[in-house]
């Protein structure tokens, strides 16, 4: 193509473009935002960004809560023997337990 | 009915005020997507939620700019959001892409001649191609300087800047969108 032939066209494509007539709205394009709008307010409450932080934080309250549950649930004073005791210090000086025993 | 009383009857949440605005700026808006979008279903769809967005958030509209700016603005951002989603389905699928312009220059040359269609179809890929190498600042203010009823001032309300600078971007765009046609058009040859 040459160059004044490729001006010319690249001037008619913007022309066309810049004179693009407009569109005028369908014929249920009202009736249809009415309907988005209804759905919108309906689900208002759903997506409210408060909502969302409130469930987060329900969410973390119940992880917390479980988890001291399940640590309080755990026996924390086990009963001790004093053989237990001295096998724990033999073990620690390397001794052999059964000679404690004796 | 003037806007400020529009305004303060939609504060006051009066719903037929409501009804009233969509009537009157529907047009306007829809032009307005369209001409971002180049697709007539998509601009209704994107136009329908600026409309929500309106109805959500007038309450904490605050009057610094006029009533028509603020829902400009809407329709603008939407409608790059829009760009933005459909450049990244494109990634995604080079296949698709091409689909999706196929699709949309069919909506908007049907109902004319075959010859003159194809040829305006073929026409617009490449605008479409062309207006996507623009940042958004020249974009918008492009777009919009095509479009009846936005003055050279509006635009720069909208977009937060002077006229003088919407001016520049322009000019800026339109010579960007030269360049690039003429490039297009010599890859093609």
């Amino acid at each position: 193509m040459k160059e004044q032939e490729l001006n010319n066209k690249v001037s008619q494509i913007l022309n066309e473009f810049e004179s693009m007539e407009g569109i005028q709205p369908s014929s249920d394009w009202d009736a249809s935002l009415l309907k988005k709008l209804n759905y919108s307010k309906h689900n208002k409450f759903i997506s409210s960004p408060l909502i969302n932080i409130a469930a987060v934080v329900v969410v973390v309250v119940i992880i917390n809560a479980g988890f001291l549950v399940n640590l309080l649930s755990k026996p924390t004073n086990e009963s001790i023997t004093r053989k237990d005791e001295l096998q724990i210090v033999s073990k620690e000086l390397l001794i052999n337990p059964t000679s404690i025993n004796d | 009915m003037e806007e400020a009383d529009l305004l303060n009857d939609l504060l006051n949440g009066d719903k037929a005020s409501f009804n009233k605005l969509v009537l009157r700026y529907r047009t306007t808006v829809i032009n307005t997507c369209y001409r971002f979008l180049l697709d007539k279903e998509d601009a209704e769809d994107v136009a329908q939620e600026v409309f929500i967005e309106v109805y959500r958030s007038i309450k904490s509209f605050r009057g610094e700019s006029k009533l028509s700016t603020w829902i400009y603005r809407i329709a603008v951002s939407k409608s790059l959001d829009e760009l933005k989603k459909r450049n990244r389905k494109k990634r995604i699928s080079s296949f698709g892409k091409s689909m999706h312009i196929d699709f949309v220059t069919n909506l908007i040359v049907g109902g004319k001649q075959p010859d003159k269609a194809l040829e305006e179809k073929e026409n617009l890929k490449q605008v479409m191609k062309a207006l996507d190498i623009l940042p958004d600042s020249q974009r918008i203010a492009f777009t919009l300087s095509k479009i009846e009823g936005y003055t050279n001032t509006e635009i720069a309300e909208i977009m937060n800047t002077t006229t003088i600078a919407v001016e520049s971007l322009v000019y800026r765009a339109k010579k960007k969108m030269t360049d690039e046609l003429t490039l297009i058009l010599k890859n093609n040859n």
